[in-house]
């Protein structure tokens, strides 16, 4: 039997992360993945059949807020990121909010709306600037613990508020505190929406999402997201780890004398089928782990997690995402300020700051035909990358969360039906119309996939969960899994705090834990980027879009 | 890094090659342009559904030497041959059923001619063991002279008089020649032989018998067509070789008329005892030799000129459905493998043909259920849907289709299925994706012109000829340059048999021995004065 000194089972991008960091400290470490392919939420495929690469799924990445960029040195495995200067924008029909990477040109957008606003925003964002590492390597890239939280109500200090109020505000109650424009606080919601940090209309979750949005850094993977698995895959293979694809984990158990029994379903492909670690990283939801960790050990030894797991919810931020081969694109809200045709990262966020009250309370009661395309994600690659385009065609993309269960209109399986879905897809396209000019005209065709087709793609994703389970309420922070069992040896990077994203947080978090268990992680000389810093000094080679 | 074999190409011969020369203990690496390997094997995956490329259908299977020599079945190769393999329905209710056991068959083709059905099984017998007893041993074996090759079969025994009368005919002139009448059975037998892009009005007889005995014998491989490749890839880096993948090759390294390695894209030299190509000619001898002139060279330039593309190539439409899998009026062509609608005469075959010689669209073809035969294919962890794979495959033209002509033309394919399944309307659609010819070219670059075979299968272009006679044994005239691919014999469809000649001949000229034995069934061949 083949011995392992760490075994991760599924290669999603976090779990691909967190094996490239134990591979590269020293431990023979081996990564089972069920698919053929990896990371099934990071996949660029041409699905139209026009020869242009499309993100299925994650569009935009947020490796410029993290460490495992410069660690891992996935310049050197073939991933190239372009950083646009107007980075993202909130979109109207006749106005636009761009954010630009640099805060004194965001402040000559948003003084369109309000002198007053846009030097708060310029205010806030100066003083939280020079502390972006701290604030991402206390919150985000390291393990919830509850003796953090007052660093969380701490960060009240940037918009200044007493903490205690900060604790028990929502993402609401806080802008309108400091804004006074509603199209600037409409703006603001819906991009730290985007950040998934909980739920902006959860008291205390709401505040700290809108500290943590000041954060955010995001580009565009050249030539598609697959590209970043595939340089987390070369960089594993480089340090000699091993990768079997097609290896379903059938089985985790105890092995006598310590460490564990990985087994293999009877249908992989691999002469061998079981193998012994001494550690094992479950990169899976936590009900795919309950299936496949024995549930008498975790009864045992850790009966508060396997209760949590028992009850994990999985509902909650799913993606509905339109896509749409176009031959043009052209914002109306071009006349307002033309840099909105540069931008990647379009955001839709409601029609006025009182529907957005009103919309995330239909959210919450499910009502998904009332809410269509109110607060949405888009992606305009093709603005930035020219392999985005081909044949005089590119592709836009509409992504936006919706609740997931269809109780009210006949359940789940209503995602199955194509002329109930058609209804919100079309709602995707009467609301592009209103912010695209001829959109119809230029729309040569339009495909989608709803959360259940993402749960398809992604057998991890139940019910199509981005994050391995809800990340809000009794779920948030420390309600998350922890990275560390109470099982030697037994670790989770899904399901974990921060949520999983394409800043390889949750990746980082448990390889985090595992080395300092170990007293390996200060050997590693290697092991030395702060969040957010390589990026830093990454920026100027970087090619930037103007 | 220095090698002692670089393959270039991560398709079925490519890792082939690499597989047997890895495990001979050379040192070997697979350079592959694209992200995945498979080449002709990719099987996309979307949503959960895995959508092959463009094999989907193995005629040799299990046949194969190296599915016995490197242990493929042990590395997760699983075949799947259903019995019901080809339905064809007309117009009139009436259905013809092929399936994997002959007397049925026979019995199927009873039913509209009694003669038809004698006959019918007298060619399929004579073509079993023209099969087993030459043509499949052939198929691994470099091949010999066109007219030594004829003389040796003359000079042979009855079964090889018999494979040289019918060598150099038409598949329409052989059907002729067993009295085949039946206008529906020689349309149903023509489309058989020609499906995978075999000419009815070209002479190359003697693949004929490989083809209506082998589609009749087709296999998909579980989970979806690139578990073989992946299997292949695991063989390889099992026994120490390394599959590079990403890794675009720009040019031959050649001095002297000898290669000595190859430059990547990036200008990264990689050098290496030999070189294996298992791209096109035009690739070979054009694109990664331009910088090379004269001589030898120009010589091998004209291969790549006069190197003739198909005159048509295949339309595939995927749908991944949430519903019922087709039903139609016939029971047992709904449990078939392939369901070919649209046809009711041999002129019907030749006007499709003709069709696409002239760049038009016709909607007939046939349909696959894959899932109905492997639910590895759909996404089966999603509990509360029944799901299935749809595949249409039709003969079109080459040429340029814009986004729209493919995207209706696919919905017209759909909608005539569904004149036979009516059920299928009724289904949602998860998933469609159609791919054309061009798109074929655009995805996999050695398929040029969408030839999912690197070049026509003509007279001209077979065996001996293939890709031209100084280089059809693997070897080339340029020293430690080998063929490997699907433009050398015995060509493409996935027989692997390109990979498993030149790994022999390689291992033979390094002066490795060969330990993985010879073949019985050469060796028969040869006993029979037919090699």
């Amino acid at each position: 039997m083949q011995k392992y000194d760490a075994i991760v089972v599924g290669a999603g991008i976090n779990g691909l992360a967190c094996a490239c960091y134990l591979q590269k400290s020293g431990l023979k470490t081996l990564i089972l993945e069920k698919r053929n392919e990896c990371a099934p939420f990071a996949l660029t495929e041409d699905i139209f059949g026009a020869g242009i690469p499309v993100d299925t799924h994650a569009g935009v990445c947020f490796l410029p807020m993290s460490p495992v960029w410069g660690d891992l040195e996935l310049d050197k495995f073939g991933f190239d990121l372009i950083v646009a200067v107007p980075a993202a924008a909130t979109v109207w029909e006749d106005k636009n909010i761009i954010w630009y990477l640099n805060p004194e040109k965001t402040y000559e957008s948003l003084s369109k709306f309000s002198e007053k606003d846009a030097k708060t925003f310029v205010e806030i964002a100066s003083k939280i600037a020079p502390d972006i590492p701290e604030i991402l390597e206390t919150c985000v890239f390291s393990q919830a613990e509850d003796s953090k939280l007052d660093y969380f109500w701490n960060l009240s200090k940037y918009f200044g508020f007493p903490p205690r109020d900060f604790k028990s505000m929502n993402a609401f109650e806080l802008l309108d505190l400091i804004y006074e424009n509603e199209w600037v606080k409409t703006a603001a919601f819906g991009a730290m929406d985007i950040a998934v940090f909980g739920d902006p209309a959860e008291k205390g979750e709401g505040a700290v999402m809108a500290s943590l949005a000041f954060t955010i850094a995001i580009g565009v993977p050249r030539g598609g997201m697959h590209t970043l698995p595939h340089s987390l895959i070369r960089c594993f293979k480089y340090h000699g780890g091993t990768l079997f694809l097609n290896a379903p984990v059938a089985k985790v158990e105890n092995k006598e004398g310590g460490g564990f029994r990985v087994v293999l379903d009877e249908s992989a492909p691999y002469p061998e089928k079981e193998f012994i670690s001494d550690i094992v990283v479950m990169h899976t939801s936590p009900p795919v782990s309950l299936q496949i960790i024995d549930n008498d050990l975790l009864k045992r030894e850790d009966e508060e997690l396997y209760k949590k797991m028992v009850e994990w919810d999985m509902t909650g931020h799913c993606a509905f995402t339109s896509y749409f081969l176009m031959r043009d694109i052209k914002w109306r809200s071009e006349n307002w300020n033309p840099d909105v045709q540069k931008v990647p990262f379009p955001l839709r966020a409601y029609n006025s700051w009182e529907h957005a009250k009103i919309s995330k309370q239909k959210v919450k009661n499910e009502e998904v035909l009332d809410i269509i395309g109110d607060i949405a994600e888009m992606y305009n690659l093709s603005a930035v990358d020219t392999s985005r385009s081909r044949g005089g065609y590119k592709v836009l993309v509409f992504e936006m969360e919706y609740p997931i269960n269809l109780r009210r209109y006949g359940g789940i399986k209503r995602w199955d039906d194509r002329e109930f879905v058609n209804i919100i897809h079309n709602g995707h396209i009467e609301l592009l119309s209103r912010l695209i000019l001829n959109f119809k005209e230029n729309l040569v065709s339009s495909t989608y996939f709803t959360p259940i087709d993402n749960w398809r793609r992604n057998p991890s994703a139940i019910y199509g969960h981005e994050l391995g389970g809800d990340v809000s309420g009794p779920q948030w922070y420390t309600g998350r899994i922890p990275p560390r069992s109470k099982i030697h040896g037994l670790y989770f990077s899904q399901g974990i705090w921060p949520a999983s994203l394409t800043h390889l947080g949750n990746g980082y978090v448990c390889a985090k834990q595992i080395a300092e268990d170990l007293g390996i992680r200060k050997k590693q000389e290697w092991w030395r980027w702060r969040p957010y810093e390589y990026f830093l000094k990454k920026l100027p080679e970087l090619e930037k879009i103007q | 890094m220095d090698y002692d074999v670089v393959v270039v190409g991560a398709g079925p011969n490519g890792l082939t090659a690499a597989g047997y020369l890895a495990k001979l203990g050379l040192k070997v690496a697979v350079l592959e342009q694209y992200v995945e390997t498979g080449g002709g094997l990719v099987t996309q995956e979307i949503c959960g559904f895995k959508l092959n490329h463009h094999a989907t259908y193995m005629l040799l299977g299990e046949l194969m030497p190296p599915f016995k020599e490197l242990e493929l079945e042990r590395w997760g190769v699983k075949f799947i041959r259903p019995e019901n393999q080809i339905a064809f329905l007309f117009k009139d209710k009436k259905s013809l059923v092929f399936y994997t056991d002959i007397e049925k068959t026979k019995e199927q083709i009873a039913k509209f001619s009694h003669s038809d059905s004698e006959n019918f099984l007298k060619m399929f017998k004579e073509f079993e063991q023209m099969f087993y007893d030459f043509l499949l041993p052939a198929t691994y074996y470099p091949p010999v002279e066109v007219i030594t090759q004829t003389e040796k079969l003359q000079n042979s025994d009855e079964l090889g008089k018999k494979i040289a009368e019918i060598s150099e005919m038409t598949p329409v002139e052989i059907l002729d020649h067993y009295n085949i009448k039946d206008k529906r059975i020689r349309g149903a037998l023509l489309y058989i032989i020609s499906m995978f892009g075999l000419e009815p009005d070209e002479s190359i007889g003697f693949l004929v018998p490989i083809y209506v005995v082998r589609v009749l014998n087709s296999a998909i491989v579980k989970g979806g067509s690139h578990h073989l490749a992946s299997s292949l890839r695991r063989v390889v880096e099992s026994s120490g070789g390394h599959v590079i993948t990403s890794s675009k090759v720009k040019k031959f390294l050649i001095k002297d008329e000898s290669c000595y390695g190859v430059e990547l894209e990036n200008g990264t030299q990689i050098k290496s005892k030999v070189v294996v190509s298992t791209l096109n000619p035009e690739q070979n001898f054009a694109e990664l030799m331009e910088q090379y002139n004269g001589g030898i060279f120009d010589d091998l330039k004209d291969i790549a000129q006069r190197w003739e593309w198909e005159r048509f190539s295949l339309f595939i439409a995927h749908r991944g459905i949430s519903g019922k899998p087709p039903a139609y009026f016939d029971d047992e062509a709904s449990k078939s493998l392939n369901v070919v609608m649209g046809y009711e005469s041999d002129d019907d075959i030749m006007e499709h043909i003709k069709a696409c010689e002239q760049g038009k669209l016709v909607v007939k073809g046939h349909g696959s259920c894959l899932s109905l035969f492997d639910p590895l294919v759909v996404p089966n962890h999603v509990s509360f849907a029944e799901h299935h794979l749809l595949r249409w495959e039709c003969w079109a033209p080459y040429k340029e289709w814009t986004f729209q002509e493919k995207k209706d033309f696919a919905q017209k394919c759909f909608d005539f299925w569904c004149e036979y399944s009516p059920s299928l309307a009724e289904s949602n659609v998860i998933v469609e994706i159609a791919w054309s010819p061009k798109d074929i070219q655009d995805q996999t670059l050695t398929m040029k012109k969408g030839s999912i075979k690197h070049g026509a299968y003509t007279s001209l272009q077979m065996g001996y000829n293939r890709p031209s006679p100084e280089c059809s044994s693997t070897r080339t005239p340029i020293k430690n340059l080998y063929l490997g691919g699907a433009s050398v014999h015995p060509g493409g469809m996935v027989i692997l048999g390109p990979g498993y000649i030149s790994a022999k001949t390689i291992a033979e000229d390094l002066g490795v021995e060969w330990k993985f034995g010879e073949l019985e069934m050469i060796e028969k061949a040869k006993k029979r004065g037919y090699l």
